[in-house]
C-alpha cells in the first residue's frame, strides 16, 4: 500500500487556514489589548486630572495664608515680584507642583493658581489652572457672635445697629435712635443653642446652627427696619440654620510687661494710668484711665469703677481672671475699636451696669448687660444676656475692610 | 461520516466561541466606552458646580446654578423617559451631557458638617445648599438584553464660592 501523499495545493490550503485563524486571533488579542489599555489610560487620565485640582487649591491656600499674614510685605515667604502686576510663589507637593501669583492689587485680591501633576511613567505633566477672587473681609463681621445663647428678658430690649464713620447713621459718631439701622447680624453656633428674644428684637439677622432656634414672643421680632417697626416674628429671609462659624480662643499676649503706676490726671487720682506701652498687672479695680495708645495683660479679674479713654487713645485689655466688671466708661474717640477687650479661656463672665462703647472677644465669658445699660459695638462671647430696657448697638464701622489686619474670603472661583 | 460529524463540531465550536468572544468584547468596548462617558460627564458636572456661587432651584432629577462667568442660569436635567442627562446654559440649546441613563438623582446639603461623620445637614432651602451630591446608573443592551452597566458614578461637590 502506497502511502498518500498531499498534493501542494492542499498543503498550501492549511497553511492559509493557520495563517487566517492565527490572524483572527491576532487581531482579537490586539484590539483586547488595545482596549485594556485605552481604559487603563482614561482612568490614569482621570485620577492624574482630578489630583490636579487639589494641586492648584493648595496654592490658592497658601496664597491666601500669605495674604492674611504678610499683607504689608508681599515679597516675604519666598514670594518674588513678577512684572509689575502680581506677586508669585511655585511649592512642590509629592510628584507635583504648584505655581500661583497674587495681583499686586488686593481689592479685590486676584490669586491664580496652576496645579501640575505627572502623568503616571511619563515627565509628562498634566495642568489645571483656577483663578480666584478674594475680598477683605473686617475682623467684626457679625454684630454678635456666641457659642451657645442669646437670651433677651425684659421689654425694650434691642439688638440693631449704627455706623460711626457715617453721619447719617450716627450723630457725632454715636448712636441715634432716629439713624438706627438694621445691620446687627448675630450667630448663634451651637447645635443646641437659641436665640431667645421674649418681647425683645433684632434688627437684622439671625444665624443658628443646624439643631439650633430662634423663638420669640408676641411683640419679639427679627427681621428689617420697616419689619420691627410694623410687625413681629422672623422676617422671611432673614434667619438661616446652617450657622458654621470657629471661634477660637483668646490667646495670652506677651508675659513681663510692667505694671501700671496710680497718677493724677486732670485733677482726679487715678489707680491705674495706661500712658502707652506694654503693661501687666494682677487685678485691675477703682479709676483707670488710657491716655495713650496701651496694650494692657490682667492676670487676675477686673472691677472698675470707672474706666476713662482720653482723646486720640487706645487701649487693648487681656483678662485672665475669672470675671470682669467694666464699670463705668469714658470712650473719648467714642470708637468701638478704641477699647478692645479680650477674655482669655479663664475669663467666664463679663458684665457691663453702665454704658459702654468697645468690642469684646471672651469665647468662654458669659456676657450680660442689665439696669439699662447699652453696649456699642461688637461681642464674641460663649452666651449673651441683655435684661431690663438694656440695648446692643452694633458699630457697622468695624464691618469695613482694615488693611493692616485684613481677612479674605473668596468671592470668586473660576476654572480657566 | 465521522469526517462530516467532527466537521460539524469543529464548526459549532468555533462559531460558539466567536458568539462568545464577540458579545464579551461588544461588552469591554461597551464599558470603555461608557467608562468614559461617565468620567467625562462627572468631570464637567463638578467642574461646573465647584465654581457655581448658589443653587437656584432643586429637584432630585434637576439643579439650576447660579453662575457668576456666564451671568447666566445653569441647568442640568435628568429625563427618564429618554434616559439622558442635558445641560442647558442660559436660552442656549440643552446639550446632551450623559445617554443610556436609567436613573439618575441630585441631592443638596448645606455647609454644616454632622458631628463624627463625613456628612452634612440637609438645607432647608436652596439658600442653604453648599453641597451636591449626584449618583447614576447606565447600562447598554447587547442583543436587546441589559448586560453592560456603569453603577459606580457618584460624586459629592462643593460648592467653592461663599
Amino acid at each position: 500500500m502506497k502511502p498518500r501523499i498531499n498534493p501542494l495545493s492542499e498543503q498550501g490550503n492549511i497553511l492559509l487556514v493557520s495563517l487566517c485563524t492565527m490572524m483572527i486571533i491576532g487581531i482579537a488579542l490586539l484590539t483586547y489589548l488595545t482596549l485594556a489599555k485605552n481604559q487603563n489610560q482614561l482612568v490614569m487620565r482621570s485620577q492624574t486630572w482630578n489630583a490636579c485640582l487639589p494641586m492648584a487649591e493648595a496654592g490658592i491656600d497658601e496664597a491666601l495664608n500669605h495674604l492674611v499674614w504678610n499683607a504689608t510685605n508681599m515679597t516675604a515667604s519666598g514670594w518674588t515680584k513678577s512684572g509689575t502686576n502680581s506677586y508669585y510663589r511655585t511649592n512642590a507637593l509629592g510628584d507635583g507642583y504648584y505655581a500661583v501669583t497674587i495681583s499686586t492689587n488686593l481689592t479685590p485680591a486676584s490669586i491664580i493658581a496652576t496645579g501640575y501633576i505627572p502623568m503616571p511613567g511619563s515627565t509628562t505633566f498634566v495642568a489645571r489652572k483656577i483663578k480666584v477672587e478674594a475680598a477683605m473681609i473686617p475682623p467684626y463681621s457679625f454684630a454678635m457672635r456666641v457659642k451657645n445663647s442669646v437670651s433677651m428678658n425684659g421689654n425694650g430690649c434691642v439688638i440693631d445697629s449704627y455706623d460711626s464713620s457715617d453721619p447719617t447713621k450716627s450723630t457725632g459718631g454715636l448712636y441715634d435712635a432716629a439713624k438706627a439701622g438694621d445691620e446687627a447680624d448675630v450667630s448663634c453656633i451651637s447645635q443646641s443653642g437659641n436665640v431667645n428674644l421674649g418681647n425683645g428684637n433684632i434688627w437684622g439677622h439671625a444665624f443658628v446652627a443646624p439643631g439650633g432656634k430662634v423663638t420669640t414672643g408676641p411683640n419679639g421680632a427679627v427681621g428689617s427696619k420697616t419689619w420691627n417697626q410694623t410687625k413681629s416674628g422672623v422676617q422671611p429671609g432673614w434667619s438661616k440654620s446652617d450657622a458654621n462659624l470657629s471661634i477660637p480662643d483668646a490667646k495670652v499676649p506677651f508675659t513681663g510687661g510692667v505694671p501700671p503706676l496710680p497718677g493724677l490726671v486732670g485733677g482726679v487720682i487715678y489707680t491705674a494710668v495706661l500712658d502707652g506701652g506694654i503693661f501687666q498687672m494682677a487685678t485691675m479695680t477703682g479709676k483707670v484711665i488710657v491716655t495713650d495708645d496701651s496694650l494692657v495683660y490682667v492676670t487676675g479679674s477686673i472691677d472698675v469703677t470707672k474706666f476713662v479713654i482720653q482723646t486720640n487713645a487706645t487701649v487693648r485689655i487681656y483678662c485672665g481672671g475669672p470675671s470682669a466688671d467694666l464699670g463705668t466708661q469714658v470712650n473719648g474717640p467714642k470708637l468701638a475699636s478704641a477699647c478692645m477687650f479680650f477674655g482669655l479661656p479663664t475669663c467666664t463672665s463679663i458684665d457691663i451696669s453702665s454704658d459702654w462703647i468697645g468690642t469684646v472677644y471672651a469665647p468662654s465669658a458669659d456676657f450680660g448687660a442689665a439696669g439699662g445699660a447699652d453696649f456699642y459695638g461688637s461681642c464674641t462671647a460663649k452666651s449673651l444676656t441683655l435684661k431690663g430696657h438694656s440695648a446692643y448697638h452694633f458699630d457697622a464701622a468695624l464691618k469695613k475692610p482694615q488693611t493692616t489686619d485684613p481677612g479674605f474670603v473668596i468671592t470668586s472661583w473660576i476654572e480657566l | 461520516m465521522v469526517g462530516i460529524g467532527l466537521s460539524g463540531l469543529l464548526t459549532t465550536v468555533i462559531a460558539a466561541m466567536t458568539l462568545y468572544s464577540g458579545t464579551n468584547f461588544a461588552r469591554l468596548v461597551n464599558y470603555t466606552d461608557m467608562d468614559s462617558a461617565g468620567v467625562n460627564a462627572i468631570d464637567q458636572i463638578s467642574r461646573d458646580i465647584r465654581q457655581a456661587n448658589g443653587l437656584f432651584a432643586y429637584s432630585p432629577s434637576s439643579i439650576t446654578l447660579r453662575t457668576d462667568n456666564t451671568n447666566q442660569n445653569l441647568t442640568y436635567t435628568y429625563s427618564n423617559g429618554s434616559r439622558v442627562l442635558t445641560r442647558k446654559l442660559g436660552t442656549n440649546a440643552a446639550t446632551t451631557v450623559l445617554s443610556e441613563c436609567d436613573g439618575m438623582s441630585f441631592s443638596m446639603y448645606q455647609r454644616t458638617p454632622i458631628h463624627g461623620s463625613f456628612n452634612q445637614y440637609e438645607p432647608g432651602t436652596t439658600n442653604e445648599a453648599k453641597v451636591i451630591f449626584v449618583t447614576w446608573n447606565c447600562s447598554r443592551a447587547i442583543h436587546g438584553k441589559k448586560s453592560t452597566t456603569d453603577n459606580a458614578s457618584t460624586a459629592r461637590i462643593v460648592m467653592r464660592v461663599n
